[in-house]
């Protein structure tokens, strides 16, 4: 046996005992806790469209004017307040974003349970669409907490505009691999 | 002297288990269960005599009661499966499809390997055998517990108990099973020496959980759910997007 097919199968009954140990806990949990119902979830998605909404005040307190404004009109210490105000709020709000997210996505999920109609191919799709989701706002959060929430913005923008240039590249790449394609080649008529 | 304790607290244990299932009328509702239980009781039995009376034997008898204890157990699996999923039709249609896609790929490598192994010793092939049966069978455990607390599902104190105890074994088999093939023969000792009183452990939360019928958790159904399940994916799934999207362009300098 390899050390890597080892190292497998030992994290396989580890964590055969962690989710054996997650399932007591729940059961304890569940013993307080209620059902969920529709209402409860129309209830949360309409707490994470509040939560949303406020994307546009977001972007006024995230916009270099005000940063440029107490750079040039404020002292250093004014400059530091307000750089570390701001950033507890940008991460204020994307942490009350993921909270909201994985409420709705659990609500969610125990509501799919009843169902007798499965739909596998869209519970696949809502689970990616929430995975990125997660993958995206924790990295935001990183960046803020890291460089602050004026440079986060430069580098989120540079990575976006990178990767819609390279989208863009492989698009014109695919289109003329398409187009110079011999017709002779099987599937190309 | 001490596994020799640990030898008849198992059966005890097991005695016990058998006796109050048969009082709390258990029996009736998780046959498959109890079918284990008789069978593993059954397998002890076996092993002792042959333990006491022909010594040489039993490395033989250990490894091929083994295999029957494994195949055995995979009951367990599907009982847990159908009481769990029973009030979830949803879940319960292509969990089982999936399980018996899985036990039949096992048990058509198993025959594989039987006829690939003529050669080697019976009780190898079976030692062998029992490894893979058990790495699936861990593998199908970890499925079926991801999904249960993916899905939050409301298991009560009897079944539950069968899960929690079933994972406490399986897990620490798998892990023991693993080191067994491996070199480290002081730590796989150790883990050997450790199983019994794991499987004690298993014993003991099987007891308390199963010592009287508990009634099954109960779900307070939402309103309607079947019409609106369709507009809540599709709802969840553009809500979730639009939710990235829009955090990204907060952050977004035009």
């Amino acid at each position: 046996m390899t050390f890597v097919a080892l190292l497998s199968i030992v994290l396989l009954g580890t964590l055969i005992l962690v989710l054996g140990t997650r399932l007591a806990a729940q059961m304890i949990e569940t013993g307080r806790a209620k059902s969920a119902t529709i209402e409860d979830y129309l209830r949360a998605e309409r707490v994470l469209d509040s939560v949303v909404m406020e994307a546009e005040t977001m972007k006024r307190i995230l916009s270099h004017d005000d940063a440029r404004f107490i750079a040039e009109q404020g002292t250093c210490e004014a400059q530091k307040l307000f750089e570390s105000e701001r950033k507890r709020l940008a991460l204020r709000w994307v942490r009350r974003m993921q909270k909201q997210v994985s409420e709705l996505m659990k609500l969610h999920l125990m509501l799919a349970r009843y169902t007798s109609k499965p739909m596998p191919k869209l519970e696949l799709d809502v689970s990616a669409k929430c995975l990125t989701f997660k993958l995206i706002s924790t990295v935001v959060l990183a960046i803020i907490w890291l460089v602050g929430p004026f440079r986060a913005a430069s580098v989120v923008t540079y990575t976006l505009n990178s990767a819609a240039y390279f989208c863009g590249i492989f698009r014109l790449r695919h289109v003329d691999v398409q187009g110079s394609r011999p017709a002779s080649e099987p599937g190309s008529r | 002297m001490t596994a020799n304790i640990l030898w008849w607290i198992c059966i005890a244990l097991e005695t016990t288990l058998l006796v109050r299932g048969i009082f709390s009328a258990l029996v009736k509702k998780y046959r498959l269960f109890y079918g284990y239980i008789t069978c593993i009781l059954a397998v002890e039995v076996i092993r002792l005599i042959f333990y006491l009376s022909v010594p040489d034997h039993y490395a033989s008898v250990y490894w091929y009661s083994e295999l029957a204890t494994i195949i055995a157990s995979y009951a367990v699996l599907i009982q847990i499966l159908q009481q769990s999923l029973r009030p979830y039709p949803g879940l319960l249609r292509p969990l089982t499809r999936l399980l018996w896609i899985i036990f039949a790929i096992t048990v058509s490598y198993a025959c594989c390997d039987l006829f690939a192994n003529r050669g080697v010793s019976l009780s190898r092939v079976a030692a062998d055998l029992g490894r893979d049966l058990r790495f699936v069978q861990g593998a199908l455990l970890l499925t079926m517990l991801w999904l249960f607390g993916r899905h939050r599902l409301s298991l009560g104190r009897n079944l539950g108990g069968i899960t929690i105890g079933s994972a406490i074994w399986i897990g620490a088999n798998v892990i023991n099973v693993a080191f067994l093939y491996l070199q480290m023969r002081e730590f796989s000792t150790f883990l050997t020496e450790l199983l019994p009183v794991t499987y004690s452990i298993t014993l003991t939360v099987w007891c308390i959980s199963l010592w009287s019928a508990a009634p099954a958790a109960a779900s307070r159904l939402a309103t309607g759910p079947e019409e609106h399940l369709a507009m809540m994916t599709m709802k969840t799934r553009t809500t979730v997007a639009g939710t990235s999207d829009r955090l990204l362009e907060v952050l977004r300098q035009r």
